[in-house]
């Protein structure tokens, strides 16, 4: 696998929030979603910013949906894993498992 | 707003689209939660928090990815570790804070020369801002000066049948006091009206500014007399016996400062009175009144809305607001129209600050241009200052590419950049204050109330709110002459600053941002320039202006008269004219004349009503200038009239009403047709007897010197005899024999004397000095756009030069090796030369466009100029164009004179 294409800490999470949300996947829900089960504040700009990256990627698209009267007419974007996207976080799972794998005496049963 | 911003940032398209759509979501969200203040605040935040991300680059930390060497990642690296140094406090400790102000300061000794013009360069732009604003704080800010003065309310009529200032108009004495009956909202509402005041008694006549007030004033401004005491409530009844409290400087001045003065008797305008108190030294309410007495005017002496008019302040109740106040106004003018239609019909008021009250829009409107203009200079100053530094930021991208490279932090990298930027604020800031207060102190004098009618409380000074202000300013041009150089340091490319600062200015990214401050250096000095140009062409018109009669061989005096001693038109007529024969018949005075006001000061002007014409309401009567002159008048100006004939004696109030007019008023109404024995009224009631036109005088500047476009600056305008119409205050006007003026002073005073030996004269003066006078406002405010338009001019000089002679240094090795190719030295020289020109070009462009614009609003305050005047465009354009290329050709000259030996071994 090319070097670019390995996703960073960050970069996971946000894949993996994104397949959790499903079909809700858009940026404010993924920015709730991040503070709400990964204890990870950050901002717009950076979410945004993230999203494009990985965009660029080629590991999420995405699609538009009709505005709200709330939105002022400006669409919305909902974000959906591509398959290289899962295909990269998959890569990245092994790699860590295998990383990890002995070294519970060390580190501690995660399960614990 | 913000969302527009936010719009123009982001990038088009849906992505951009949507991203405003979540923020309008979640800000809309935040406003349910917090309300609307905090959402807007939060939005703001969040636009510039979004404008950051996508300006600067994406986030290197969020990503995990090591910090990496691209620009926008070292940017935002840097701003990282600026909060995170704030928030933790700790990383800036003062030892290396101290440390890289030291070796900042050390740095720019060793380049004394353009450390010291970056020095010069902000003392010139935080002195003139300090000056400016310290002139802003006086009038505007500073306030009375007396205790708990926001509960201080002045209350002002307005009138819907006729035009007035935005600041209305004064109360008739009969709604004052139905106001102070019914009102609810103040303390205490008091009044007051300004007056002369001819005090006599032992020490002799002298006439003073005073004010006649009703006996609360004092305690409604809430000051007391340090001597003796205030008025008692009966003091300003009907018939109660007058009470006079001195000024500090009339009871100096006039009485040594003598304790005893207190229970004096004086005669005030003729009357017995007593004096009872010693205000506070520097009190002068309202303005410039130096004696106040009890004002026992009755308002039953005059029918409703005639009389005395009167300037009424308040001190709110507690708890009440002004709104509140305004309200119980409106309601009392309401029942007061609907009880006297005649007199109220269409009367409102209007509830004010004091010191609003005090100065009208224009003085606004001057000051706010001039307080941009300044801050125009300032910009200037920091973008020069900007460049300088960025200059040897270049220079030490590499020292600071290294330093990143070993590791060092971004902040511990560019703190040096700033740190060189506060040592240069902070110096040019402490010059600064040494120019701002000489240039106050020169201002305050040249505008002393004595000349101007400034008002007492206005005081211009560099006090601790000003420094305040410096200091702000010094954080300010610090942060701005910094960030340029700092951004270039952490933005620059590590690798690339090292691969290639030997061979040249390939990498001088930021070159692009110098070139594009001095252009902005160029626009903005024109601008100030032509402004400065303009001024000083209206200074040298006023010096110039001509007047057809020699201005320096007339004496003039002002005269008063109070009812008490000459209680009948009859008797005041009799003593001007005794005045004016007694001074004709004197030896050394060729000849005389009376009039309400001196020619060419400007005149008031009247609605009149021409004999013919149908108007539909007062509004649409013409407005004319006019004067009331004695017969004789044209004569002693040395002036023939055009048509008809002067004014005679027997033009007294029993006859019918004469006028001579001015051309422009013939030109203006009566076309080529002779206008003699014409008429038209004076005033705007259909019942006023006809005047008749018995003669044509040629225009007198008559409008005074009113800058061209504003109301009555037109010369149009008519003469009455001064015998038809009844005027307590009169001017003498005296032609000496020998050619000056002043010498027939003491002859005049000896005649007054024999007249009346109790009557002051005052505001003695050559004809040439009190023209001259009524040009001040010209020559202060000229004088302060000159000076900066000079300012402007060396920095733009300085800047150009500086980003020039830099980029030279930056390319002799190149240079070095064109000539070792073969390159002449005009080649070199027109290498730099087009580099420059372009620049000075593209500056002139923007800059003539910018001037036209500041033209428009310095009209204001020139006289008789065009302010598009093609002459004074043409000359700023060129001398900057001039001083520009020579900015430019210094530095390509000693490009001319690299050795190419030592050029290649340079760096």
């Amino acid at each position: 696998m090319p070097q670019s294409n390995y996703p960073g800490e960050f970069e996971q999470m946000v894949l993996l929030v994104l397949l959790r949300l499903e079909d809700d996947a858009y940026a404010l829900a993924v920015l709730k979603e991040l503070d709400r089960s990964a204890g990870r504040r950050v901002s717009r700009g950076t979410l945004y910013k993230t999203l494009d990256r990985m965009e660029a990627k080629g590991m999420v698209e995405w699609t538009t949906e009709a505005s709200t009267p709330e939105r002022g007419g400006h669409p919305r974007r909902l974000f959906s894993v591509t398959p290289t996207g899962v295909e990269a976080l998959r890569a990245s799972r092994e790699t860590l498992v295998r990383l990890w794998s002995g070294l519970d005496v060390v580190l501690g049963d995660p399960a614990e | 707003m913000a969302e527009w911003l936010l719009r123009w940032w982001l990038p088009r398209g849906v992505v951009g689209d949507s991203i405003v759509g979540d923020s309008r979501e979640e800000f809309c969200e935040y406003r349910r939660e917090h309300g609307a203040l905090a959402g807007a605040m939060w939005y703001w935040a969040h636009v510039l928090r979004i404008a950051g991300h996508y300006t600067l680059g994406d986030s290197a930390r969020e990503n995990g990815e090591p910090a990496g060497l691209s620009p926008s990642q070292r940017t935002h690296a840097l701003i990282q570790e600026i909060k995170h140094a704030a928030k933790r406090g700790r990383e800036l400790e003062m030892g290396s804070l101290l440390k890289d102000l030291k070796f900042g300061a050390r740095a720019l000794s060793r380049k004394p020369g353009s450390a010291l013009i970056s020095v010069v360069v902000l003392a010139m732009g935080i002195g003139l801002s300090a000056f400016m604003f310290s002139l802003i704080h006086g009038i505007f800010f500073r306030g009375l000066g007396v205790s708990d003065e926001h509960e201080l309310v002045v209350v002002r009529r307005t009138d819907l049948t006729q035009p007035q200032a935005a600041t209305g108009l004064a109360v008739s004495l009969q709604d004052y006091s139905d106001m102070v009956e019914r009102q609810t909202s103040f303390e205490a509402l008091a009044a007051y009206r300004g007056g002369t005041v001819n005090l006599s008694g032992t020490e002799g006549p002298e006439r003073y500014q005073g004010a006649f007030i009703t006996a609360d004033l004092f305690d409604v401004l809430q000051v007391r007399p340090i001597l003796g005491r205030e008025f008692t409530p009966d003091e300003d009844d009907v018939g109660a016996a007058w009470t006079v409290v001195l000024g500090y400087q009339v009871w100096q001045d006039r009485y040594n400062g003598d304790p005893g003065v207190l229970g004096k008797a004086v005669i005030a305008n003729g009357e017995a009175a007593t004096i009872i108190g010693v205000m506070e030294e520097g009190f002068l309410f309202p303005s410039n009144h130096e004696i106040w007495l009890a004002m026992r005017d009755d308002p039953l002496d005059d029918p409703r809305g005639e009389g005395v008019f009167v300037s009424v302040i308040g001190r709110l109740n507690d708890g009440v607001s002004e709104d509140h106040a305004a309200l119980e106004f409106a309601g009392i003018a309401q029942q007061l129209s609907q009880e006297y239609p005649e007199s109220n019909e269409g009367i409102g008021t209007m509830l004010m600050d004091f010191v609003v009250s005090q100065n009208g829009p224009q003085i606004t409107t001057v000051f706010a241009s001039m307080m941009v203009a300044v801050l125009l200079v300032l910009m200037v100053a920091c973008a020069n200052v900007a460049n300088l530094l960025l200059a040897r930021a270049t220079m030490r991208t590499k020292e600071a590419a290294i330093r990143t490279a070993m590791g060092g932090r971004t902040l511990r990298v560019v703190l040096p950049f700033f740190a060189e930027a506060v040592v240069l604020s902070v110096a040019g800031a402490l010059v600064g204050i040494v120019i701002a207060y000489i240039a106050v102190a020169q201002f305050d004098a040249a505008t002393a109330g004595s000349l101007t009618g400034r008002p007492y409380f206005m005081v211009f000074e560099v006090n601790l709110v000003v420094i305040a202000f410096v200091v702000g300013l010094a954080v300010l041009t610090s942060l701005l002459a910094g960030a340029a150089p700092a951004f270039l340091v952490a933005r620059s490319d590590v690798n690339e600053v090292l691969k290639d600062e030997s061979r040249g200015s390939s990498s001088f990214s930021l070159g692009k941002l110098s070139k594009i401050l001095v252009v902005g250096e160029v626009a903005l000095s024109c601008a100030l320039l032509v402004g400065a140009g303009l001024m000083t062409k209206s200074m040298i018109n006023l010096g110039q202006k001509e007047y057809p009669y020699d201005t320096g061989a007339y004496f003039t005096a002002r005269v008063g008269l109070f009812e008490t001693d000459y209680p009948d038109a009859q008797a005041r007529q009799t003593f001007f004219d005794e005045l004016n024969e007694r001074v004709a018949a004197l030896p050394s005075v060729q000849a005389s004349a009376i009039m309400n006001v001196l020619p060419a000061v400007g005149s008031g002007r009247p609605r009149i009503q021409l004999d013919g014409e149908v108007y539909e309401d007062v509004a649409s009567q013409p407005q004319e200038h006019w004067q009331w002159v004695s017969a004789g008048y044209f004569d002693a100006l040395g002036v023939r009239l055009l048509q008809g004939e002067d004014f005679r004696p027997e033009h007294d109030r029993d006859a019918p009403p004469v006028a001579i007019v001015n051309q422009s008023f013939v030109d203006r109404y009566y076309g080529g047709d002779s206008p003699l024995g014409q008429r038209f009224r004076v005033g705007t009631s259909d019942t006023i007897a006809w005047t008749t036109i018995i003669g044509v005088a040629p225009d007198l500047d008559m409008q005074g010197l009113k800058p061209a476009g504003q109301p009555g600056s037109d010369p149009s305008g008519f003469y009455l005899p001064v015998r038809q119409r009844d005027a307590s205050f009169l001017t003498i006007m005296a032609k000496a024999v020998n050619g000056t003026g002043m010498s027939v002073t003491a002859d005049i005073r000896q005649v007054v004397r024999s007249i009346d030996p109790q009557l002051p004269i005052y505001n003695v003066r050559s004809l040439e000095e009190a023209l001259r006078r009524s040009s001040w406002f010209y020559s202060v405010f000229g004088t302060v756009f000159i000076v900066f338009g000079v300012a402007a001019l060396f920095m733009a000089s300085v800047g150009l030069y500086g980003v020039l002679s830099f980029s030279v240094s930056r390319r002799i090795q190149e240079m070095g090796i064109r000539m070792a190719l073969g390159a002449g030295a005009k080649d070199v020289v027109r290498l730099v030369v087009r580099d420059g020109a372009v620049q000075l070009g593209v500056g002139l462009a923007l800059g003539a466009a910018l001037a036209y614009g500041v033209s428009r609003v310095v009209a204001l305050l020139m006289f008789q100029v065009n302010p598009q005047d093609p002459m004074v465009f043409g000359i700023v354009l060129s001398v900057i164009a001039l001083v520009g290329m020579l900015a430019t050709w210094i530095p390509a000259r000693r490009a001319t004179k690299v050795d190419p030996m030592v050029a290649l071994r340079y760096e």
